[in-house]
Order: C-alpha cells, then structure tokens, then sequence
C-alpha cells in the first residue's frame, strides 16, 4: 500500500516537472457510409485520458498535445466502430479525415439489448422491513466502454449481480446532461428513471474508479455522463421491436434525430413502451412507458441552449424471495411468493410503481476554444410505491409463512399431516400463492357492531414516496496553457422526500383502525398504540394516509477542480472537492410512542465533507503505460441510514459521522492495433459506515430497529481484462476480477425497540471482521468470441465464471449475547456464526445477428440472442440471512437463508429498422 | 421539412404500434365476492354420541367407530370466541345434546367462525382425547415421542374437517345454571351463572384488587366464584394471562356472568369470551 501511494507520489512529481513544447492536431471525422461530418466523437490519445476532446457539429476536433512523439489517437462514439489512428506528431499538423464506420448493425443491437437488460433490472429497494428486495438486481452501471475490462464484462457479468470492485451503485456518480441523478436520500443510482429511452441515452461518457474526468470530481466508482445534447445526436429515425422473456415480452421503441439543422434547431424524440401479462418469474407483470424530448438551439457561435425532458412511469408486479423448501414443494427456483388469484386472474400483492419526470436546461458557452462552460437547471418530482399486504389480528396471509410449510410440522405432527403440507403445497394455489378468497371472506366476515361497518383485517397498503428536487451545475474546462487543463465546477441541490403509507385496497372491507398492533400487543390499548395521536383512533378508508407520515429534507451544494499537466511522456492530475450536506426530517404525523420526536422538524445534521485525488500516468512507449491514481475522500452519512427508527421518529443514530475512504490503484495498459491488455491492482478501505435496519425479533417478541455504526471495510483485488483481434473477423476477448471485499472491523450496534425507542442493547459488539461483502462475486472471469461473418452475419458466444459469492449475513447473529450457553469448543458455535456462500456457477450466452440494407436507404437488423444457453437454474447469485433468530432456533434451520437465483435460459429477440 | 416529415412518421408508427400493445399487463381487479357457506355434508351423530365414544386415553376415529356409519359427522354451534384473547386455538362447539371443544391449531379463529356460526365437522380420521377430563376433538401431537390430543394442524387439515355451513349467525342461549346444572354432561356449554360473586377481591400480597389474570408475567388466574342462591363447590371464573382484559381490575359487584364451561380434574372452570360477559352491577353480596 505504502509502495503505492510512494510510487504515485512520484510519477506525480515527475509528471509536474517535466515540460515541453506543445502540438495541436486538428481533423476531420466523417461517417464512412454517407460521408456526412459526425458531430459528438470522443477523440483521445490512448493512453492518456486527459487528452480528449469531441468533435463539433462539424465533425472537426483539436487536440492539444504537449511534445512531439508517436501517438495513438482513439475516435469513439456509440454506433461506429472505434478507431485508432497512429500519427507521428510533429508541431501543429492537420491529422487526415478520420472515417468511421458504423457498427454492422447487429453488433450495435446487442450491445443494445444488453443495455436494456442492464438498465429494466436496476432495483432500487430499502423500504422493505426484512431488506427483501428484488432478486434479479445487477448493477446498472456496468456500461459499454472503450475499457476492455468493463467492456468484456459489462454484459457477462450482469446475471450474477457483479458490482465493479464491490462497490455499491452510490459510490459512481450518474450525470444526466450534467445534474446528478443519484438519490439524494439514498445514494443509489436511478437508472430505472429513464429506462427505456436506450436510444436517446446512448451516448455516455464513462470513466472507470478514480480517473480524472472533464465533468465531475467523480465517485469512487467512477462517473458516468448521460449526454442527451440533441446536436451531438446521432441523425436517424429508428424503430425497434423485441420480443424476450426476462422481465418483460415485449418493447416497442422509437427514436428520431435531427441533428443541427439549418435554423439552427436539433430535436431528438423517443417513446417506448415494455410490457409483460407474466415475465420470466411467475406473477411479475409489466407495464412501463417512456419518453423523451431533447431541443437545442443554436443562438451563435459561443451559445446554445438545450431542454431535455423525459419521464419513464413504470409499473410491475414484484418478485419475492423466497425459502428453498418452498422453492423444492413448487419445484420452482424462481416460486413467487407475491401472487396468487383473485377470481381467476393472477394478482401480485407487491406492484412497484414508480416514475420521475425529469426537465433540465443546459447553457452551453463556448467564448473561446480553450473555456467552455456548460451551466445546468435540473427540476424533477418523482414517486416511488410499493405496495403490500397488511393485516390486524389474522393469520399471516404469506402462503411461505414458516407455519404454513410442512417442515414448521414434521416436528411434532403424524406423517399425514406432512404429506398433505407437501401434496397442497405442491399441487393447490390456494396453498402455494395468495389466497384472495379467503382474505377477502374475512374482511366479509368482520363487521363491527361500533361503527356499523366492515372492518378490514387484510388489506393492501401503499408505501410511498413523493420527491422533489431542484439543481444547478456549472462546470467550466478551460485549456489554461496547452499543457495545463483545468476542469472545474460548482452544484447545488435541494431535495424534498415525503415518505407515507396509503391504503391502496381494503379487500371487500369498509375502514382500518390507524393503530400499531405490535404496540396494542405490548401495551394494551392507550395512546401508545395510536400511529396519529392528534387523531387518534382513526378510521381510515382507501386512498387515506395512515400509520406515518414525514418529510426528509437534504441540501447540499460544492465545489471541485481537477488540474491537469500534460508532459512528454508524462502526465499528472491532481484534484480537490468540497461538499456540504444538510438533512433533517420533517413529522407529519404525532406518533404515539414518540410524541415528542415525531412531529415537526428534527434537528439539522450537518457535514463538511472533502476529497483529494491524484494520479499520473508513464508513457513507457506509445503502447505501453502505467497508470496509477491515489484518493481521500469524505461522504457525509445518507438520510436512509441515519435515523433508528425514521418511520416514527426523528431519533437520529448517536455519533452520525461522515465515512471516510482512501483508495489507490496501479494499471498497466498495452494498446497495440490488434491486442489490448489492462492489468489493475486496487486497494480501497471504507472507514466509519453505517448501517441501519428493521426486523422482528424473536428474542424480545417486538420489531427492532439494528443500527450499526463504525463498519470498515476493505475491497482489494486484480482486474485484467484483454481483446485480441485473431482475424480481421474474429475477436476474443476476455476479462477476470479477482477481488477480497471483507469487513476490517468490529462495528458497534444499538439495538432499540420499534415500539417504544427502549433502548434494548448498546455499543454490542458484532463478531464480523473478515467477513466477506454479500452479493457479489468477488471471483469473476469471462472469455468470449465475436465473428463478424460475410453478408453481415454476427456470431457471439460467451462463457462466464462466477466464484466467491456470500450471503448477507443477520449481524445480530454474531454477538456474544446470543452465543451465551453455547461452550467453547461447541460446533454449534461455528454453525451459528460462519459466514455462508453459495457455489460457483458458470454461465454460457450465445448470439447471432443479420443486418441487412433495403431499397439503399433502410437498414434492417434482426438479433437473436440466448442468455444462459445450458438453462442453469441453480444459480444462486447471493441471497440473505432472516433476521429471526429466536434463541432455542439457532441451529434448527426453522428461518433458513433466502436466495437469488439468476435467470435460467432467456432469449432476446429484436428487429430494427433504421433510415 | 424534413423533420416534420420524420416526426409525422414516426407519429404514425408510434401510434399504430401503441394500438396494438392495448391488450397488456394488468394491475386492476373486481372484487371477490361474499360466497355462501355451504357444504354437502350432514350430520349423522350428535355431540353426545360422540362424547360417548371416549374412554379414558386418545383414539383415533374411523369409518368403523360406529357401528352402521362409514363417517361420523357432528354439528353445532359456535360459542367460544378468541378475538380477546381468553381462548387459545379453540373452537366451542354446542348441538342440542352436548358441547365439545374443538382443537384447531390456528389463532386468530373469531376472523372465521364467529358465535352464533353453525359448523359441521367431519370426524373421521381425527383424534378424541381429554384434558383434566374434558373431551377434546382435535388431532395428535408428538410431545417428545408421546402422542397427546392436539390441534387440527393449520388450514390444511382444517380444511378437511371444519365446515361452515350458512351465513346467518344464531347464537345459543346460554344455559342457566343451579347447582345441579354443575356437572360433567354440561362441560363445553355455553352457561350463564346468576346471583353470582367473584369470592376473593384484594390480593394478600399485593393489598390491590386482583385483576382478571397475571397479565405481566402471562399466567393465568382463576378466581372463586359463589353465589347467594346456589351453594357451588369447585367453581372458578378462569382468565388467559394472554387475555386483552387480563390487565383490568375485577368487577367486585355481583350478578351474573356468561361464558364457556370447561373443567379440569374435577374443577368447573368458567370462561368469559371477553368483558360484555362480565355482568357483576349489582352491589356485593355478603355470605
């Protein structure tokens, strides 16, 4: 580690000292097809990542280059294949018309589907009180890239919810058309918010872990920048169908460019709508629109004014996780617990609802060729629901409650018993799914003599999230001196959360007591119990807001400058940011175990938060060079993790501190025309996380709320990733991570009634350090073949490996406190505290594609792909303790693990037409 | 021009294809129904003919337990009611003849078998057994390797068993009680005691008024029972430590109070269903 910061340190150096003259390149890139000027190129030297730049409108660029030499000079932009060009830079030179050609369609589209599939699965879930969030998340921010290991593995990895170094989705900041996308409240990333609008967010700029980049400081992650600038489009009108079986069947999309046009106008347009009457998994429905409007002006030759405004409502019923014992009895690993039927028709109790429309002006001021700044107002309001079965004082409505399987009797009751569990299980819905029927008849059956009415026992509730947010950005890029760029930029945000439940369906039934019935058990009937003390024992109907209510304010606003020096065959960058955050939480609602903590506004939480980073890179030759980047960083705590109990109570976590992190890399780089090789080493330390969660606890037969304070962990491994063109035909590529994301410390939790804020355990001590980061492999390889055969025929085939994965673990398991009776020496001590993970698995994908030109002028592409081709369906990609532990169950396997299970075999099938 | 010529076509693809995705997922549904509680089964043996059946240890009842009939099929009455607590994964059941206790392993019953519900039950297969005396309907359970009379296990096996039958809802008159009344053939019934005392009000140790049960530590209370009128020998008023009323100081007026008849070892325990059976206005009588 020592070594590396040294060795940084010192190219560091190296790089600021050494000066020489410069060169300026300039050229010309044109479509190779139509022989138009392609506007929105990325032009780079290899190698080098702060000399880049784009092409205008013009097609033309202008590349400043500090000294003479053999350069690399890469032309990328989505659509065309990427080229490289070696010139012999020799003072100011004009660099020959560039002619990119584009992708044979085919290979565009499954770089399109792929996408697709990356974005629809993106799952942003904390709302749920036993963390069962969706299955099939992977991350979103695995995109295609000029890298050759994100590229490699951007797609191959995705089934198996890699995460790039471990790192979760808020540690890589998303820009759309320069404001920051990530929540506010949570940190995750929001692809879903324009999912979709593939073709109108295509073109991104993406830089991988600690690279320097021209837009943002970055995250740990990386930055990736959505750029919707309707005069950099590419010119097309293109429509597309597919039909797939994951998590939708169908998509229609449509697209249409202008580019610049004369008067000085560019439009782009898109609509898509994705729908499914049942996806892959049983019971998930599927019905999500999007659209999309971007509009530039021109106003002269130093400005331009854009509007992009999209919205993408989607709507899908949820898949649940599951127990293997109920995936055996269906004989189903991908078994829903979420649906069952209701006279006749298949219905989910977990439909996600969710869409954020989004409008974001961009001042575009070019006032000379070395400044350019680019000033952005973003306005969005978006909602997030769920919904879910509730119920008072009737049996538990899951039909994979424990009670409800025949392991919960093969402990006391006669084999018949354990037969008849198996064979209803098995073979009757109204046993193995939601039984509607029966929810409702006891709604029919419930009629309360006091109000005259029906009074629901189930129903189904709405968890809700209304936000609003508004930014502003400006970032300027000034070329200071040819060998001196500076990028620059200050933000400001406002973002206003109001999280509440509403009753969506009472199932039959009139009214609902707003009351909390784990309180009622606990403390009888008294304002206790009551969930709105002003109004206390409510009757609310459908569409009422009940049980809490309350507002999450967070601002926050910075600065940031990254410098750059370019060298010889040296380069060097340093960079600076500084960001503060404010949150606090607003009630809606006087609660009543906190009569005094849940109305009005809570105290403001304050953070002054800094980052530092630094790299250099050797040009060994043109070819070949080393790369290595260092950074400290800052992150004030998120709003999600920092109150005990938020739902109820403004109680924040005792010693809220900001995280810190320090991170290094090294990279050795070979780009020669036929052969691309990275090689990367990385160490990342998380200082002072925190965590906080919800579960019903056995032990004290009441809900709890489980904060963690003072987690530490380290993410280290190796990243390698080649391309070797064996053929003008045929390329293979291949990509491995090898990483160890462990936990480095003994983190403290105050574990606190839900009910009442009782204060059940303080500072407990949980026994994790060494324990491995959950849900994701940290063993990761892939190697794949492309053949691009005659009369644009496309041929792919991709065999991924996958090892090393964990499983979340119940924190509270692994106490002193619960281990109490068991000696040591005990084997049930093991058995309680090991971390579990699941087995490796390896997947096979294969492809092929057929692009064909109609009448000169229509360009028409079929692709067929297969995912998981052998149809592997024990792929368990991760998966989570239950938080029940009663303490005579330890070892009884009564609450088994949960897992996620990758997709087994799944086709995507898509035809383009494009002119 | 041309744009608008583009827009214009993309427009009218756009359009057609939305039409024909019209048919897609839905998340809207009609409600279900109130059905109608009606089962083929009837009854072909009375509460007292099947209480008859029972010796003294578990047995299991088939189609050849009584001569003549390949199933036994009782009905009855829904009398009990969980909703507050004082009755645990039991159902009360009364005909004409006799009452039974139904074990049903499943909380939570009043949510389908409210009083005055008219069920029938469907016997074969299940278990007769007793507790303190009192027959019991219900299954087995392994209690570390020894089988004792149990609760049908959850709805599965319920379901096999347990029948409603109607929608409308008559609930029985409760028996009146005198000392002859107070015997093992009324076990179960539904009874109302008149011109009746709780017989110890204040607690020795704690020097307040008891309360109907234990409800801190869970434990269940019986408290003595006496009339002016009739002289009861063994009579309890018998209250859940789970019960919602635990908590609540005792009626220590007199009058009458309604409820279930259970018994243990020679011990008639009354059991109210919730509060409203507690009818103790009257000023106390002094014995």
């Amino acid at each position: 580690m020592k070594q590396l910061f040294t060795l940084a340190f010192a190219l560091l150096v190296l790089g600021v000292t050494s000066a020489f003259a410069q060169s300026t390149v300039t050229g010309l890139v044109k479509d190779s097809g139509t022989g138009n000027p392609v506007a929105g190129v990325s032009v780079g030297v290899a190698g080098a990542s702060s000399v880049a730049t784009a092409t205008n409108v013009n097609g033309e660029y202008s590349l400043t280059i500090s000294s003479p030499g053999k350069y690399q000079l890469e032309f990328i932009f989505p659509g065309y294949t990427s080229q490289t060009v070696n010139i012999d830079v020799v003072g100011t030179m004009t660099c020959p018309d560039v002619m990119l050609a584009k992708v044979p369609v085919a290979q565009a589209d499954v770089v399109e589907n792929l996408n697709v599939n990356t974005y629809d699965e993106v799952t942003i879930s904390s709302d749920d009180l036993d963390s069962e969030s969706s299955t099939q998340a992977v991350s979103g921010l695995l995109q295609s890239s000029k890298d050759v290991f994100v590229s490699a593995a951007a797609y191959s990895f995705s089934p198996a919810r890699f995460q790039v170094r471990g790192y979760d989705s808020e540690y890589t900041d998303v820009y759309m058309s320069g404001i920051s996308t990530n929540d506010l409240e949570s940190g995750y990333g929001s692809w879903s918010a324009w999912g979709g609008l593939n073709d109108a967010t295509r073109s991104q700029l993406v830089t991988n872990g600690l690279a320097p980049s021209n837009f943002s400081f970055g995250g740990l992650g990386g930055a990736t920048y959505i750029n919707t600038r309707p005069s950099q489009a590419r010119v097309q009108t293109k429509v597309s169908y597919a039909a797939t079986n994951r998590t939708y069947n169908n998509r229609i999309m449509a697209t249409y460019s202008s580019g610049l046009m004369d008067n000085g106008l560019a439009i782009s347009l898109s609509a898509s709508r994705r729908w499914a009457e049942e996806a892959y998994v049983p019971g998930t429905n599927y019905d999500a629109w999007g659209l999309f409007l971007a509009i530039e002006k021109k106003l002269n030759d130093n400005h331009s004014i854009s509007l992009t405004a999209y919205n993408a409502p989607t709507k899908r019923g949820m898949q649940g996780v599951s127990t293997d014992e109920a995936k055996e009895l269906a004989d189903d690993n991908y078994y829903n617990p979420n649906w069952g039927y209701q006279n006749g028709e298949v219905r989910n109790a977990k439909v996600r609802y969710q869409q954020k429309p989004t409008a974001i002006l961009n001042h575009y001021w070019e006032p000379s060729n070395d400044l350019k700044v680019t000033t952005t107002i973003g306005y969005s309001f978006g909602t997030y629901q769920t919904t879910a079965l509730n119920w008072y004082d009737a049996q538990d409505p899951r039909p994979d409650y424990y009670r409800k399987l025949p392991s919960y009797w093969a402990e006391s009751a006669p084999q018949s018993v354990v037969d008849a569990y198996t064979e209803a299980f098995a073979n009757d819905p109204t046993y193995s799914q939601i039984d509607w029927n029966s929810l409702y008849q006891v709604n029919y059956n419930s009629y309360d003599e006091g109000t005259g009415e029906y009074r629901s026992k189930y129903m189904v509730e709405n968890r809700i999230t209304d936000s609003r947010q508004i930014s502003f950005a400006s970032v300027a890029n000034w070329n200071f001196t040819p060998e001196i760029k500076v990028n620059g930029g200050i933000n400001y945000s406002s973002y206003v959360g109001k999280s509440y439940k509403e009753i969506e369906d009472l199932l039959g039934g009139d009214h609902w007591l707003d009351i909390d019935q784990f309180a009622e058990r606990d403390f009888g009937s008294s304002d206790l119990v009551q969930n709105d003390l002003d109004n206390p024992n409510r009757l609310v109907r459908e569409g009422d807001t009940y049980g809490y209510s309350y507002d999450s304010h967070v601002n926050n606003g910075g600065a940031w400058a990254v410098g750059n020096y370019v060298a010889d065959s040296y380069e060097a960058y340093f960079g600076a940011n500084y960001t503060f955050t404010e949150f606090w939480r607003h009630g809606n609602m006087r609660n009543g175990r906190f009569p005094n903590n849940s109305k009005g506004d809570s105290d403001k939480n304050q953070f002054h938060d800094f980052g530092v980073k630094a790299g250099a890179t050797w040009k060994i030759t043109g070819r070949h060079y080393v790369d290595a980047n260092v950074a400290y960083m800052t992150r004030a705590p998120y709003f999600r993790n920092s109150y005990i109990a938020v739902r109820t109570s403004d109680i924040a976590i005792d010693g809220l501190t900001s995280e810190k992190i320090m991170s290094g890399d090294i990279n050795y780089n070979i780009r020669a025309p036929f052969f691309k090789v990275r090689l990367t080493g990385y160490y990342t330390k998380f200082m002072d996380q925190q965590d906080c969660r919800s579960f019903y606890d056995d032990n004290g037969q009441t809900f709890v709320n489980f904060a963690m304070k003072g987690i530490d962990k380290v993410n280290r491994g190796i990243e390698f990733g080649a391309e070797v063109k064996a053929t003008a035909a045929l390329t293979v590529t291949a990509a491995a991570s090898l990483g160890a994301y462990q936990y480095k410390s003994r983190p403290t939790a105050t574990v606190t009634k839900d009910n009442i804020g009782t204060v059940l355990k303080e500072n407990e001590v949980i026994y994790i350090k060494n324990f491995y980061v959950a849900n994701t492999p940290q063993t990761a390889a892939t190697i794949g073949l492309n053949y691009a055969a005659p009369k644009y025929w496309y041929f792919g085939a991709t065999y991924s490996y996958f090892d090393h994965m964990y499983v979340d673990f119940a924190p509270g398991k692994r106490t002193a406190d619960v281990l109490l009776g068991y000696d040591e020496g005990d084997p049930a001590r093991e058995e309680i505290t090991k971390q579990q993970s699941v087995s490796n698995a390896g997947l096979l994908d294969v492809s092929v594609g057929k692009s064909l030109r109609l009448a000169y002028k229509y360009n028409v592409n079929i692709n067929f792909q297969i995912s998981n081709l052998l149809d592997k369906t024990d792929f368990r990609t991760g998966g989570y303790e239950q938080s029940r532990y009663p303490k005579d169950e330890l070892t009884s396997g009564k609450f088994p693990s949960k897992y996620f299970y990758a997709y087994g075999r799944t086709f995507y099938l898509t035809v383009g037409l494009r002119f | 021009m041309k744009s608008i010529k583009h827009i214009s076509k993309l427009a009218l693809i756009m359009v057609s294809v939305l039409v024909m995705a019209q048919s897609c997922a839905d998340f809207d549904f009609d409600d279900i129904k109130k059905t109608s509680n009606e089962t083929t089964l009837v009854a072909n043996t009375t509460i007292a003919e099947l209480k008859a059946l029972y010796g003294s240890s578990i047995m299991q009842l088939t189609s050849s337990s009584i001569a003549g009939r390949d199933s036994i099929i009782i009905e009855g009455i829904v009398t009990s009611d969980d909703r507050d607590g004082n009755f645990y994964k039991s159902l009360f059941i009364q005909d004409a003849t006799s009452a039974i206790e139904l074990k049903l392993s499943k909380t939570g019953l009043y949510n389908d078998y409210k009083r005055g519900q008219k069920v029938v039950v469907l016997c074969n297969d299940a278990y007769l057994g007793d507790y303190g005396g009192q027959i019991q309907l219900g299954s087995i359970y392994s209690n570390s390797g020894v089988w004792e009379i149990g609760g049908l296990e959850g709805d599965v096996i319920i379901s096999k068993h347990v029948f409603k039958s109607g929608n409308e809802l008559n609930e029985v008159a409760p028996l009146v009680m005198n000392s002859s009344l107070l015997k093992v053939a009324n076990i179960g019934k539904l009874v109302v005691f008149n011109n009746i005392q709780i017989a110890d009000t204040l607690s020795l140790v704690s020097h307040k008024t008891y309360t109907y049960a234990d409800a801190e530590n869970d434990v269940t209370i019986n408290l003595g029972l006496v009339s002016n009128v009739v002289s009861y020998s063994n009579l309890v008023l018998r209250t859940s430590g789970y019960a919602k009323f635990a908590e609540k100081t005792i009626a220590t007026g007199s009058g009458s109070i309604t409820g279930i008849l259970t018994y243990y070892n020679g011990t008639y325990q009354l059991m109210v269903r919730d509060l409203d059976d507690v009818d103790l206005d009257d000023t106390r009588f002094q014995m």
